[in-house]
């Protein structure tokens, strides 16, 4: 049984933006490529969900250098940090209301 | 699980939790401490602190405290260049990382203020002084870390600083490199091996 889809953020509940904050959440900062690497998602989707994610005012992007190379970087902000926690309440909730037979 | 090919796809709760837990299991598994920059201090004390034992015990050199300014400075590069390297490799920064640089720093230049004082006005107790402040350093980091080692070494040098207290400056450098020996090198070879 599914959890109802009106009880959780929408932006949150899709399997790739929902590993990218995973990530994000342990973390202070991440690069780009880790993401793409741990989550196994194409550079153009992942731009897309982080595009979102960014809009949304839940992670923070920002573009640098290093040593003459395009770096991306994000991070999860206060907002992103309070619909994580928001989302894992209504799933712990979830879990613990009886199942019927 | 992998999220390669789903967008907006439902899942259910215990494939979201799962997907949680192996997202942050994942980041957490990404840095791991090596032992690299416990050896290269580690040493480098050991050598300042046995060549010093050299100079006053069997050379006899009025000039003993020589080597500490030469292998210390050389030990700030060393960490200097090691850290550059290291932030360049790093892919992801967390807390730990950013509270683990302050808090060396900050005991780098409690040390060099301490040590820089005491050891022109009252060298008798310079030495014990560092250990203690160096256990800190290690039983902190340990914990913070969860490396056992550490935390024993860190406990092992305020052990050996109440001791060195009462011995002479030519046996003190033996006490600091016992230091040494418990709160970086053993951890560092065993953080090198693990990782």
């Amino acid at each position: 049984m599914s959890i109802s889809f009106k009880d959780l953020d929408p932006l949150l509940h899709s399997q790739l933006r929902l590993s990218i904050v995973s990530l994000l959440v342990g973390v202070e900062s991440a690069e780009f490529n880790f993401l793409l690497e741990k989550t196994g998602a194409t550079k153009g989707n992942i731009s897309v969900q982080l595009k979102k994610l960014q809009e949304a005012g839940y992670i923070e992007i920002s573009k640098s250098f290093r040593k003459n190379y395009p770096l991306t970087t994000c991070k999860l902000t206060k907002t992103g940090i309070q619909a994580f926690q928001k989302y894992v309440d209504a799933l712990s909730t979830y879990l613990k209301k009886p199942k019927p037979e | 699980m992998n999220p390669k090919n789903t967008i907006e796809e439902s899942f259910n709760e215990n494939e979201s939790i799962k997907l949680i837990y192996t997202m942050i299991e994942s980041a957490k598994n990404e840095y791991k401490e090596k032992g690299t920059i416990f050896l290269i201090w580690g040493w480098l004390v050991l050598t300042a602190s046995a060549l010093e034992y050299i100079l006053i015990n069997f050379i006899k050199y009025n000039n003993h405290w020589i080597g500490w300014p030469i292998l210390m400075g050389l030990g700030v590069v060393l960490t200097i260049i090691y850290a550059l390297r290291m932030s360049e490799q790093r892919r992801i920064r967390t807390y730990i990382n950013t509270f683990m640089a302050y808090f060396w720093t900050g005991i780098g230049v409690l040390l060099f203020i301490v040590l820089g004082n005491l050891i022109f006005k009252n060298h008798d107790i310079a030495f014990p002084v560092v250990i203690a402040i160096y256990g800190l350093g290690a039983f902190t980091t340990g914990g913070l870390l969860k490396i056992k080692s550490l935390i024993i070494g860190g406990i092992l040098c305020w052990i050996i600083a109440l001791v060195s207290f009462h011995l002479s400056y030519s046996n003190q450098l033996i006490a600091i490199g016992l230091s040494v020996i418990a709160a970086d090198l053993i951890p560092g070879y065993i953080l090198n091996k693990r990782n």
